[in-house]
């Protein structure tokens, strides 16, 4: 699977097409502006059947079921949509002049959000969010200059990654659509709940690329490992702070080579910071607090 | 009486100190890759002859790609009471060799990780001389 057919555009409404479309026609691209704006029509469909429901809700206690089967419906049109995009548009471009697309509609789509009870700023998140997530797992994918499948399918689960990245995908266009005054506005609850299935599933689809991501790295950086490290650097450091470890005292610390990479209260956040400071495979200790007790195992 | 004999180990480490012990004590503690499905990550685990089951922080299951609570439940007893873990077959590495073996992730939070016998001790080969504080490793039984 070529890694650029990973990237999956979120948020295809009418008009971001439109705005795709005439992007297109500014790069003097116009044989690839029509093929966008051919497919128009056939976003139109897909909205009224699945999106405009969302809008018509009015009973909260209705909301997750129909979220959940519109979403489930809306998976192959995804693949369909974004298959034509990315047969059209230069794959290894297609995301960047896509979120350029979606950047640019944000600006105005927002005056109405006050109005919607829509929190704009949350919306903005989630989709530098999905941009960002994608883009980590698109240049990981490609660094490693090894076939772009991970090497244990069902551990990575592929199918929750699908799952997640159209459940968040699904949210976004509805709350696009919202603004964009194509579908009605729901209640205020069901619009809360539409924010809260957003953010939960980008947090579940970040999860996934996460995931993928490590398996990818774990994979490739394996057969360089096979001497594996005595971390003698980190275990110097360790030595040679001994007498300040007491200030880290219940904290999480990140050693590399001789640098302290992170002091946190949680293993988590530790963690994070690792991978944010670009390391795969982190030393990671716990500091208890200091005892006088002499070691009798648990 | 059985002859003089020798035993041959590919590794030697020096004992040390152990964040939060008592700083003039060592201990016979290795650095350990804990390796999952989908990821891996390195501690320092204490050498404990007496435990049964290697034992990690539960919190470091998912970064290497395990459902903690999908493990098979056990309770692990000590000195100072008992815990809850769950048990993952994962791989170890220890001093250049890869073992896979069964090890206990805790469900709450533990102040120390242990390298035990389950699985691991009859697969290799520890040696310790305390009088020196060296300890000795081989990665045949």
């Amino acid at each position: 699977m070529a890694i650029e057919q990973l990237q999956f555009a979120p948020v295809i409404t009418p008009r971001t097409l439109e705005e795709l479309a005439r992007i297109l026609r500014e790069r003097e691209r116009q044989d690839m502006a029509d093929i966008v704006s051919d497919l128009v029509p056939v976003v139109e469909r897909v909205v009224d059947e699945l999106f405009r429901p969302i809008g018509e809700l009015r009973a909260e206690h209705d909301f997750q079921p129909a979220f959940d089967a519109k979403a489930r419906e809306f998976a192959p049109y995804r693949l369909y949509i974004n298959l034509m995009l990315l047969q059209t548009i230069d794959a290894s471009n297609f995301l960047r002049v896509y979120s350029d697309a979606i950047l640019r509609l944000t600006m105005n789509l927002f005056r109405s959000a006050d109005e919607k009870h829509l929190p704009a700023e949350r919306i903005q998140a989630s989709i530098e969010g999905y941009f960002s997530t994608f883009s980590s797992l698109v240049r990981a994918l490609s660094a490693s200059g090894v076939p772009q499948t991970p090497q244990r399918l069902e551990e990575v689960n592929l199918a929750n990654w699908i799952r997640t990245s159209t459940n968040l995908d699904f949210a976004l266009t509805s709350l696009f659509l919202i603004l964009e005054d194509a579908i009605k506005t729901p209640p205020r609850p069901i619009s809360e709940r539409l924010m809260v299935a957003m953010e939960e599933s980008l947090e579940d689809f970040a999860d996934q690329c996460r995931i993928l991501i490590r398996a990818s790295e774990e994979r490739v950086t394996s057969v360089a490992s096979q001497t594996i490290r005595s971390r003698t650097p980190e275990l110097e450091w360790l030595k040679n702070h001994r007498n300040a470890l007491s200030e880290f005292a219940g904290n999480w610390i990140v050693i590399e080579g001789a640098r302290l990479i992170a002091n946190r209260p949680s293993y988590e956040a530790a963690r994070q910071a690792a991978l944010d400071a670009g390391i795969v495979r982190p030393f990671i200790t716990f500091v208890p607090e200091p005892t006088e007790a002499a070691f009798m195992g648990l | 009486m059985t002859r003089p004999f020798n035993l041959e180990f590919d590794n030697e480490f020096q004992y040390r100190e152990i964040p939060g012990l008592d700083p003039s004590l060592v201990f016979p503690a290795v650095v350990v890759g804990i390796v999952g499905p989908a990821g891996a990550e390195d501690l320092l685990a204490i050498v404990d002859t007496g435990a049964t089951y290697s034992l990690f922080n539960g919190k470091r299951a998912r970064s290497i790609g395990l459902d903690l609570l999908a493990g098979k439940p056990i309770r692990l007893g000590g000195l100072s009471g008992s815990l809850s873990a769950r048990l993952h077959r994962i791989t170890l590495e220890i001093l250049g060799a890869k073992i896979d073996c069964e090890v206990a992730f805790s469900e709450s939070e533990i102040q120390r990780e242990l390298l035990g016998r389950h699985e691991l001790f009859p697969r290799v080969r520890f040696g310790f001389r305390e009088g020196i504080s060296s300890g000795y490793f081989h990665p045949e039984p």
